[in-house]
């Protein structure tokens, strides 16, 4: 096994095992918040909120991969663009089917046409389109392109997204960002706090997996070109 | 079909309605018991729901938990086993075009 596997595998162990601790965490020492919060749901904060810091730190890696695409084309560029936007859509789905859960109890409705649900939506949407024109358009010069140039502009929705309940109102909770009242227990902040560094060596494993495979097809790409010029059968 | 606001006259009388509509201090809709003219007859069933007191939360906040945590684990899970089922159709792929290269290349003097 080559070394670059062995860390990999490593890291993903030391995920899991993060990921172990903090499920203990979570459901056995952290206490139940309010009623009014969601009471008992007000615990799918923990994976809910680092959630959405993965989706940032994924688009992030888009806007860098994609903007340096852009201005110098490589392979590994194209590979890190394609990752980072395939995993802000599980990230996002991840967001947004525990935060209408949690809703449902702490709101009474699934959802709400509140100022950061919608924008996160639009951005999620955004990350999709990405992820769909990269399927089925090819794997092209051009659309390589056209996706990298989207996967720069979806990311400035991001910051808008992060500001949309301080610049609009809205239902969504402040609690954690600037003007908010704050965790009002140790161990809720400690489980926050194990829920992020959990979710960001997730989001680092899962890039790192899917740039893998983004590099591969990309070599796959090279090796099939080969073959056509050396007048090898396109079906072998 | 009823005119409008014969429909909306109706309406403000029946006690069954929130504040909004039953007109300066009612109670809410939620504290409101069925009107006695209320006899759970078909006809009643089919026209009408009246909200009753104390009635019995439908949401339970552990099944809203459970369901969110099931959800994420599975989203997590079918990514990775797509990503794992990709990895695999491709390294095989990359195989098989570099073993037949390399036939091709070795048999070109």
């Amino acid at each position: 096994m080559k070394r670059s596997d062995t860390v990999f595998l490593a890291a993903w162990g030391i995920t899991a095992a993060v990921f172990a601790y903090l499920i203990y965490f979570v459901f056995l020492r952290a206490p139940v918040a309010q009623a009014a919060a969601g009471g008992l749901t007000q615990k799918i904060l923990y994976f809910h909120a680092p959630a959405a810091y993965a989706m940032y730190l994924c688009g992030a890696v888009c806007l860098i991969a994609s903007g340096a695409y852009l201005y110098y084309p490589t392979d590994a560029k194209n590979a890190w663009a394609k990752a980072s936007a395939e995993c802000a859509v599980a990230f996002g789905l991840m967001m947004l089917t525990s935060g209408p859960l949690w809703a449902k109890k702490a709101w009474g409705v699934y959802w709400t046409w509140d100022p950061r649900l919608t924008t996160t939506m639009l951005s999620v949407l955004i990350y999709v389109a990405i992820v769909m024109l990269r399927a089925f358009a090819g794997d092209g010069d051009a659309e390589r392109k056209f996706a990298a140039a989207l996967g720069v502009l979806g990311t400035f929705l991001l910051p808008i997204i992060h500001y949309a309940v301080q610049l609009w109102g809205g239902n969504h909770p402040t609690v954690i960002s600037r003007g908010g009242g704050g965790l009002g227990h140790p161990a809720m902040k400690q489980a926050l706090l194990f829920g992020f560094i959990a979710m960001t060596l997730l989001a680092i494993v899962l890039l790192w997996s899917r740039a893998r495979i983004a590099i591969s097809q990309s070599r796959l790409r090279r090796l099939e070109e080969r073959a056509a010029e050396l007048g090898l059968a396109a079906d072998f | 079909m009823q005119s409008t606001s014969t429909k909306t006259e109706r309406l403000a009388d029946d006690p069954g309605l929130g504040p909004g509509l039953a007109g300066p201090g009612s109670q809410p809709l939620a504290l409101q018991q069925p009107s006695p003219g209320k006899t759970g007859a078909p006809s009643d069933r089919s026209t009408e729901f009246v909200a009753v007191e104390g009635g019995q939360e439908t949401t339970s906040a552990e099944a809203l938990l459970v369901t969110a945590y099931l959800v994420m684990w599975a989203v997590l899970f079918g990514f990775l086993l797509l990503g794992w089922r990709r990895q695999r159709a491709v390294d095989q792929r990359v195989g098989e075009l570099e073993k037949a290269l390399t036939k091709i290349e070795n048999k070109t003097p």
